[in-house]
C-alpha cells in the first residue's frame, strides 16, 4: 500500500463526501455535485431484470452471465467494430469502479507507476495506492480543453507501468475525439505502457462529435484494457454493473481475483444491464438530448457570468475557473452552499492544484440549472471570497 | 479452449496474479427459488425511484437489521454506523483488512479454518496458525474456532491490535443462538454473509460490523473499492429476512 497516494485520494474524496452530507441536510438544495444520475432508470429495464429473475434457477459465474457478455460483445460489434470473444475476454465486475480497483491489483506491482491526467477522479487513488502503485499526474491545462496532449504523455507518463485514461473525463468534460485519439495512440502503442480506457461516458458525446475507443485505433487492441459500464448511460448507479474488455489473461487474472473477494455480480443487476441492451427505444439518445439542453443552459449561465471553463465535449460534467470569485475554491464552494443552496465540488478535490476551480454536474433539470444560476446572481458579491 | 500466449499485457500482470494461464469453467449452481411476493416488493421500491446508489455503507434499515442481529446472538448490538454492507464476505474482509491498515507487510494469525486462504494469499497477506504466544498484527478467527480465550485475551491486553471474527453464514441461520458470540470482544470486527437467509443466493450480500470508529476507516475503502452494494440486493434481503422473522 502506498501511504501518500492512499492519503491524497482519501483527503479528496472525503472532501467531497463531506459536502455531500452537509448538502443533505440543507432543505431546497441544487446539487450539481454529485455523480449520480438523477434520471430515474427507465422501466423497461427492471421489469425486464424481474422478469428474467422470475425464470432463473441457477446462479451466474463469477466471470458473469454468458448472455450479458455475449450482449456486450455484440455491441462492440456492430457499434464500433471491435471483436472481442465473450467468453475470454469480457468480465462483469460491481461498477466501473470495481473494475478499475481490480484492474491495479492485478496489474501493478508496489512501486509501479501509474500515470493519469491532472485533474482526475481522485476516488482512483486509493486503488493505485492499494496495490502499491506510485501516481504520476500528467498535466493538462485550459489553453487545451483540458485534453491529453501526446508530447506530455511522452514526458510524463514514460516508464509508467499503466495510463488510466477516463473519456469523456471526469471532472472536467473534456473529450478526447476519434482524430486525438488516433494521435494519442501513435504515441502510446511504442510504449511499454497498458492503457485502462475507462470509457463509462461514451455514450454521452455532445455536437455529434466521434468518439473512438482507444482499443479500435491502429496497434492498440492488445494493449488496451476497457473499462465501461450501465451505471451513467443508462442511469443505472443503484445497480452496480461495470465491465472489463480486454485479454484474456488479464480477464482471468481479475477473474480469480473477484471470485475470493465478491463473486460475480448479483444476478438481478446482471439482468437489468442485459435489458438495457434489449430495449425497443434506446434510452442513450434520450438521455444524451437531455444531457445536451443541460450543457446548453449551463454554458449560458457560466458566460453570463464570464467564468472561463473547459468546453464540455462529453460526460455529465463541466469543470469551470472560478477565479474571478475566490482564491480558494473549497471556501467558496462552502459559501455557494450555505447562501444559496447550490452545490458544486472544489477544483482541490480532484487534485492539489485546482484552488480557483469547481466541478459542476449536469445531474439538475434546465430549470433547476437555470435557477442555481439566479441565484449565484443575487448572492454574487457575498461570494466574494 | 482459450489459446493464450505471451502477450503484451500477459508480460505485465502484477506479480500478486502469477498464476498460470487458466480458464475458469463457468461456476453455476442451482439456486433457490426466490422468494414469493419478492419480485412485487422490488416493484415497488425500483417505480418509487430506488435505482440509484444508496447511501455509501448500505440501506439503514438492513444496517440496523443486521446490527440487532448480531445483538441476538450473543454479540454486541450495533447502531447503523456499526454496519456496512458489502458485496458477501469476502470483499467484508478485504475492505477490514485496508481499513485497518493490513497489508502485504503484516502478520495475520489464524483461528480456526480461514476460508479466505486464497484471497489472502493473493494479496500477499502472510498467515500463521495462531499458537497462542506470538505477536501478529491481527487475530483472524473463524466463529467455528475452539480455545479462543487466549486469542480474547491478547487483543484486550493490546499485544495484538485487532481481532477479525468470520461468522460465514452464521447470521439469520436457524443454527444460530444466544450464545454464538458469547465471548467475543466487543472491540472485534465482524464479517459474514446473508447467505442463510432463503432466497438470498442471487443477491450477493455481506457485512463488516464492529466498533463504529473501526468501522468509518473501514468504510472509506468500501466506497473506494465498489461506492456502494447494489441496492436492489439490499432491498431483496430486507424482504427475504423480515420475512423469514415474521413467517
Amino acid at each position: 500500500m502506498t501511504n501518500d497516494t492512499v492519503k491524497k485520494g482519501e483527503t479528496a474524496t472525503s472532501l467531497r463526501y463531506k459536502m455531500m452530507e452537509l448538502a443533505a441536510n440543507m432543505d431546497d438544495v441544487i446539487s450539481l455535485g454529485r455523480g449520480d444520475p438523477d434520471l430515474d432508470t427507465p422501466t423497461d429495464i427492471w421489469e425486464g431484470a424481474l422478469s428474467k429473475l422470475q425464470d432463473r434457477h441457477s446462479t451466474s459465474p463469477v466471470r458473469g452471465l454468458a448472455e450479458l457478455r455475449n450482449a456486450i460483445a455484440r455491441r462492440y460489434q456492430n457499434e464500433k467494430g471491435l471483436s472481442f470473444d465473450p467468453d475470454s475476454e469480457i468480465l462483469i465486475t460491481n461498477g466501473g469502479q470495481e473494475a478499475l480497483f481490480l484492474s491495479m491489483l492485478a496489474l501493478v506491482n508496489p512501486g509501479d507507476r501509474v500515470a493519469t491526467p491532472d485533474p482526475r477522479y481522485t476516488s482512483y487513488d486509493q486503488a493505485i495506492g492499494a496495490a502499491g502503485g506510485e501516481l504520476v499526474e500528467i498535466p493538462t491545462d485550459l489553453e487545451h480543453n483540458f485534453v491529453l496532449q501526446p508530447q506530455d504523455v511522452r514526458k510524463y507518463a514514460a516508464g509508467a507501468n499503466v495510463l488510466v485514461l477516463v473519456n469523456p473525463s471526469n471532472p472536467t468534460g473534456a473529450l478526447v475525439n476519434a482524430d486525438t485519439s488516433r494521435v494519442l495512440a501513435e504515441t502510446l502503442r511504442d510504449s511499454d505502457t497498458i492503457v485502462i480506457s475507462d470509457e463509462i461516458y461514451e455514450s454521452i458525446v455532445y455536437d455529434d462529435e466521434e468518439f473512438l475507443s482507444l482499443a479500435a485505433c491502429d496497434g492498440m487492441r492488445d494493449r488496451t484494457l476497457t473499462l465501461s459500464g450501465f451505471s451513467k448511460s443508462y442511469a443505472m448507479t443503484g445497480f452496480r454493473v461495470g465491465y472489463l474488455i480486454g485479454d484474456p489473461t488479464f480477464i482471468a487474472a481479475v477473474e480469480a481475483l473477484k471470485e475470493c473477494m465478491s463473486g460475480p455480480c448479483p444476478l438481478f443487476s446482471q439482468f437489468a444491464a442485459l435489458s438495457a441492451t434489449e430495449q425497443a427505444n434506446d434510452s442513450r439518445a434520450e438521455f444524451l438530448e437531455i444531457y445536451s439542453g443541460r450543457r446548453k443552459v449551463m454554458m449560458e449561465g457560466l458566460d453570463s457570468f464570464g467564468i472561463p471553463y473547459c468546453h464540455p465535449g462529453g460526460g455529465i460534467f463541466m469543470w469551470a475557473d472560478i477565479s474571478k470569485f475566490s482564491s480558494d475554491a473549497e471556501k467558496f464552494c462552502y459559501q455557494l452552499l450555505e447562501k444559496t443552496g447550490v452545490l458544486m465540488f472544489p477544483g482541490n478535490s480532484f487534485g492539489e492544484r485546482w484552488q480557483t476551480w469547481v466541478r459542476i454536474s449536469l445531474l439538475a433539470p434546465e430549470d433547476r440549472i437555470a435557477c442555481a444560476f439566479d441565484r449565484m446572481s443575487g448572492a454574487a458579491s457575498s461570494l466574494c471570497c | 479452449m482459450t489459446e493464450h500466449r505471451e502477450t503484451f499485457v500477459a508480460k505485465r500482470l502484477a506479480k500478486r496474479v502469477s498464476i498460470p494461464p487458466h480458464d475458469l469453467p463457468p461456476v453455476e449452481f442451482d439456486a433457490s427459488p426466490v422468494p414469493e411476493g419478492l419480485l412485487d416488493w422490488l416493484r415497488e421500491h425500483l417505480a418509487a425511484g430506488e435505482t440509484h446508489y444508496t447511501a455509501r455503507p448500505g440501506i439503514p434499515e438492513l444496517r440496523a437489521l443486521i446490527g440487532r442481529e448480531i445483538g441476538k446472538i450473543g454479540g454486541t448490538s450495533r447502531d447503523t454506523d456499526g454496519v456496512i454492507i458489502t458485496h458477501g464476505e469476502g470483499e467484508a474482509l478485504y475492505v477490514a483488512l485496508l481499513g485497518l491498515g493490513l497489508n502485504s507487510e503484516s502478520k495475520l494469525a489464524v483461528l480456526g479454518t480461514c476460508r479466505h486462504g486464497t484471497l489472502l494469499d493473493l494479496l500477499g497477506i502472510s498467515t500463521t496458525d495462531f499458537n497462542g504466544t506470538e505477536s501478529a498484527d491481527a487475530i483472524y478467527r473463524d466463529i467455528a474456532a475452539e480455545n479462543t480465550e487466549r486469542a480474547e485475551a491478547l487483543v484486550a491486553a493490546g499485544g495484538v491490535r485487532f481481532m477479525i471474527v468470520a461468522l460465514g453464514k452464521l447470521l439469520f441461520s436457524s443454527e444460530s443462538d444466544g450464545n454464538k458470540l458469547r465471548g467475543v470482544s466487543d472491540a472485534a470486527v465482524l464479517l459474514g454473509n446473508l447467505d442463510s437467509v432463503p432466497g438470498l443466493d442471487h443477491f450477493r450480500l455481506g457485512f463488516v460490523a464492529g466498533p463504529p470508529s473501526l468501522v468509518k476507516r473501514i468504510q472509506t475503502w468500501k466506497q473506494a473499492l465498489s461506492i456502494c452494494t447494489a441496492g436492489p440486493s439490499q432491498r431483496a434481503a430486507l424482504f427475504a429476512i423480515e420475512g423469514r422473522s415474521t413467517s
